[in-house]
């Protein structure tokens, strides 16, 4: 065999032909954008010179570094903003929001983690895309929204798990087990408020404790209203109108413990503000829940929960492994459902 | 045209080669994340990019593959000495989705350094010159390289095959006059 068949041979073997991926791809344009979503360094030039002779004496090396700051784009910066600022500006957002549209379409992506207990046990992520239909400014109607249905993942949560995967054949999204698929995953076994947003009372405090009458007896009162506070503003559903979203905004901007989380942008790199309670989560341990509001819309584009300190469910993540998250990418009106 | 256009128009160039390069040497899980780890470099560095950028991005995902092998083997190591006996190193991704069984076992028995010098002309199709730029070497130097790499690929290559073809059968005397006799009616 000649080294040109060897070649040859080497060639044809390529497990992936070229044409295989497509740079215009829905993932290749959420990458773009994500990346150019990103903050770039300061540019910093450095020029050096020549010291005098006079003034080597001083400068036994014979060269200084003089260093030249170029103006280039502010980066974000975080915001020094209250919750209770945000919130009350994310309320006003929301009243004064005209609606674009009859429906609200919406995309994004869930994902959380699945323990897989085969080869030795490991931990994957699994994302699923979103899609959903609902009348717009929270008007009675039909809606719909789809979980996995239009593409799925699975990846190895750390280099660790990467290797058990390999091992157990590297399964694919239809091999691993989704569990029951819902946006938020009920990791503290909260009863979900189902009373009407519209009959709670304007004042916040009030709202709160009129939202709470509905769920006697949860272990951590504060942290139940943050959770179902925000599931009540969730952009794929949008279950409310903007009257009904302003009240339960400042129904969360009256509750102690809630902060600002020191970044300019959320999870994907976008402008974004956020907002976190922590709390426990009883098997899942201490959770610190976190929102990120679009700017200028207020709207939540980006919530996960993130372990703090791990419990019995899910002892095998570190601290600050995300147990789920939701992201908004794209939110559009139309006349047609 | 601003920096966004640029990058903009630079991805769209090079994301389908510098995704099939990553997914040639990982799994597609991991490929993705290694390939949004690259351009997030390359938009960081992107006024001090190559005029042809495809090497420097290649060598960016080629390290970003190194640090997760790296992380990888800590975790079995630690993984080792918590469970007190040795977990077997998963294969080389490159190597294992080989579908020929012969280049796959040659490969399989090649350095690493061997290896990625016939992947980069081989599966990625580039010259000496923009694979010595990917593996930051001079051209002169890959190509002695690729020559000794190329030679020892053919020999393993051939053991292998060897290797994989199946045994004669060992027919009994009788047999072998059947075969002679119905040979010489069917002539």
């Amino acid at each position: 065999m000649t080294e040109q068949d060897v070649m040859k041979r080497l060639a044809e073997a390529n497990p992936v032909p070229d044409g295989e991926f497509d740079g215009s791809s829905s993932r290749a344009q959420f990458l773009l954008r994500s990346v150019l979503a990103r903050p770039r360094p300061r540019r910093r030039v450095v020029r050096w010179a020549l010291v005098p002779a006079g003034l080597a004496a001083a400068v036994a090396a014979g060269v200084v570094v003089v260093t030249v700051d170029r103006p280039a784009p502010p980066p974000p910066v975080p915001t020094a903003a209250t919750p209770q600022t945000i919130l009350s500006a994310a309320a006003e957002q929301a009243v004064r929001a005209a609606p674009k549209g009859e429906f609200v379409h919406v995309t994004g992506t869930v994902g959380r983690v699945v323990h897989r207990t085969s080869a030795g046990g490991y931990d994957l992520i699994r994302v699923d895309q979103v899609q959903s239909m609902h009348p717009a400014n929270g008007q009675p109607g039909e809606g719909w929204l789809t979980i996995g249905e239009t593409g799925s993942s699975v990846r190895p949560l750390t280099a660790a798990d990467a290797a058990a995967y390999r091992r157990d054949g590297s399964p694919g999204p239809a091999e691993v087990d989704a569990g029951s698929r819902t946006l938020y995953p009920n990791l503290t076994g909260d009863h979900s408020f189902a009373g009407d947003v519209a009959t709670l009372p304007d004042d916040p405090a009030q709202a709160g404790a009129a939202m709470l009458a509905a769920a006697p007896g949860v272990p951590d009162p504060t942290g139940w209203l943050f959770r179902e506070g925000t599931k009540l503003l969730d952009t794929f559903t949008e279950v409310i109108g903007g009257a009904g979203q302003a009240k339960v905004y400042r129904m969360l901007g009256g509750l102690a413990g809630v902060r600002t989380l020191d970044t300019a942008t959320d999870p994907l790199g976008r402008p974004a503000t956020g907002l976190a309670y922590t709390g426990p989560a009883a098997r899942y341990g201490t959770v610190e829940w976190q929102i990120f509001l679009g700017p200028g819309t207020g709207q939540i584009m980006f919530s996960q929960a993130v372990v703090r300190q791990p419990g019995p469910a899910n002892a095998g993540l570190r601290p600050g492994a995300v147990q789920f998250s939701t992201a908004v990418t794209s939110v559009t009106w139309s006349d047609k459902p | 045209m601003t920096d966004e256009e640029a990058f903009t128009a630079m991805f769209r160039r090079h994301y389908p080669r510098v995704l099939a390069f990553v997914a040639r040497r990982t799994d597609q899980a991991r490929a993705h994340d290694v390939v949004a780890e690259t351009f997030a470099t390359a938009w960081r560095h992107f006024r001090r990019l190559p005029e042809e950028p495809l090497p420097w991005l290649y060598r960016v995902a080629r390290n970003s593959l190194a640090n997760e092998e790296r992380a990888a083997r800590r975790q079995a190591r630690l993984a080792e000495r918590i469970a007190g006996r040795r977990v077997e190193p998963a294969p080389d991704h490159a190597t294992a989705v080989v579908a020929d069984a012969g280049l796959r076992a040659a490969l399989g028995r090649l350095s690493p350094g061997d290896r990625e010098v016939l992947l980069l002309i081989g599966w990625e199709g580039l010259d000496s010159a923009d694979a010595a730029r990917v593996l930051g070497c001079s051209a002169v130097a890959f190509k002695v390289r690729l020559h000794r790499a190329r030679k020892r690929l053919a020999r393993l290559l051939e053991a292998a095959d060897q290797e994989e073809r199946p045994e004669p059968v060992k027919l009994h005397a009788y047999e072998m006059r059947r075969a002679q006799n119905s040979r010489g009616r069917s002539a």
